[in-house]
Formats: structure tokens, C-alpha cells, sequence
């Protein structure tokens, strides 16, 4: 085991446990966590997050229907939908050069971060 | 569960369509065994964490990783 493996396996450790707490998935951390600290390519990061996005979903997923937590056919919707989506989407992202990749996807947790900054503040304003 | 279909559709258009895989299995077996043990963890420890502070500090480490990626990609 080297240092890289224990770093992948911390990362892993943070994002199961945002994913437990407060439903933040794991390709989320598990690309940046690629990129950023082990300087894997941008194409590589989101292929290997999809590997370790599959067997964790299933375990997590099994346990949620256990505890009636699945709405089954909006989930049937969403997937079959998705899949769609996500076929177009991997085929435009192996043929776009890294960098670019890399700004989108930059770009999109620059956005989904202000609005889980802007959601958390606000809702506990109202609360308060 | 959605995200099941979802994510294994993409999977082989990243193993196949390119001259090489685009997946690091080592890796990812690795992110796996963190990741099962952080949701364990984390859905037994939900009701003693502070939701708030928690999604604001998510923000912030992901804003800063975005704008690097976005900067310096």
C-alpha cells in the first residue's frame, strides 16, 4: 500500500461520510480528490469515480429500500433518463481536450458550491 | 438508486471509446473501501452533527477546489 492509495482511501472516507450526513454524492469529492491532490487527468478521475460510485450506491441503495426509503418509480424514471444523458455526456467528455474538461467541471463545483453556501445561510436565517 | 444505471451506462463509453481506458481500478477500489466505512460512520453519527456549519465548510473546500480547477486546470 502507498501513500496514494491511503490518500484515495481518506478521500473515500470524507466523501462516504458527506454522503451520509448531510446527501452530498461521491463523485463530488472523488474527482477533485483525483485531481487535485494526485494529479490524475481530468477524463481518468471521472471514469475511476464512476467505477466507485457503482458498488457504493448499491450497498446504500439496498439499505434505503430495507428502510422504505425508494420511491421505485420515480428512481426508474430518473435512471432511465439519466442514462441517456449520461451516454451523451461521457462521449462528449473522452473527446474534449483536459483542460477544458477541467474548467467545466471547475466551473460546476464553483456553482453548486455557492449554492449549498447560499442554501445553508439562508435556511438557518429563516429558521432563526 | 438512479445513479446506478446512470453511472453504468457512462462507465464503458469512458473503458472503450478511447485508444486507452480512462479508468484507474486501483484507484477506485481504494476510493470504494473509504467511502463504505465514511457512509457507515457518517449515517451512524448524523443526529451529533452540526448541518449548517458542516454544508458552509463543504462550500468553501469545494468553491476553492472549482476556482483552481477553473483557474489553473
Amino acid at each position: 500500500m502507498t501513500w496514494t492509495d491511503v490518500l484515495l482511501m481518506l478521500a473515500g472516507l470524507a466523501a462516504g461520510f458527506l454522503s451520509g450526513t448531510i446527501g452530498i454524492g461521491g463523485g463530488l469529492l472523488f474527482v477533485p480528490s483525483m485531481t487535485v491532490a494526485l494529479r490524475v487527468s481530468q477524463a481518468v478521475a471521472q471514469g475511476t469515480s464512476l467505477v466507485a460510485i457503482v458498488p457504493t450506491a448499491i450497498v446504500g441503495g439496498i439499505t434505503h429500500i430495507r428502510e422504505g426509503n425508494v420511491l421505485i418509480e420515480p428512481a426508474l424514471w430518473m435512471g432511465g433518463g439519466g442514462v441517456v444523458g449520461a451516454i451523451l455526456g461521457a462521449l462528449v467528455a473522452v473527446e474534449v481536450p483536459g483542460p477544458v474538461l477541467a474548467r467545466v467541471w471547475g466551473a460546476f463545483l464553483v456553482l453548486f458550491a455557492v449554492r449549498l453556501g447560499y442554501q445553508s445561510v439562508t435556511r438557518s436565517a429563516k429558521a432563526s | 438508486m438512479a445513479i446506478i444505471p446512470i453511472a453504468g451506462a457512462a462507465l464503458p463509453i469512458y473503458l472503450f471509446r478511447t485508444g486507452s481506458p480512462q479508468v484507474d481500478f486501483h484507484a477506485a477500489a481504494f476510493l470504494i473501501l473509504g467511502s463504505v466505512v465514511g457512509a457507515y460512520v457518517g449515517a451512524r453519527m448524523l443526529s451529533r452533527i452540526p448541518d449548517r456549519e458542516l454544508k458552509v465548510a463543504v462550500a468553501l473546500v469545494l468553491g476553492v477546489l472549482g476556482l483552481k480547477e477553473l483557474v489553473f486546470p
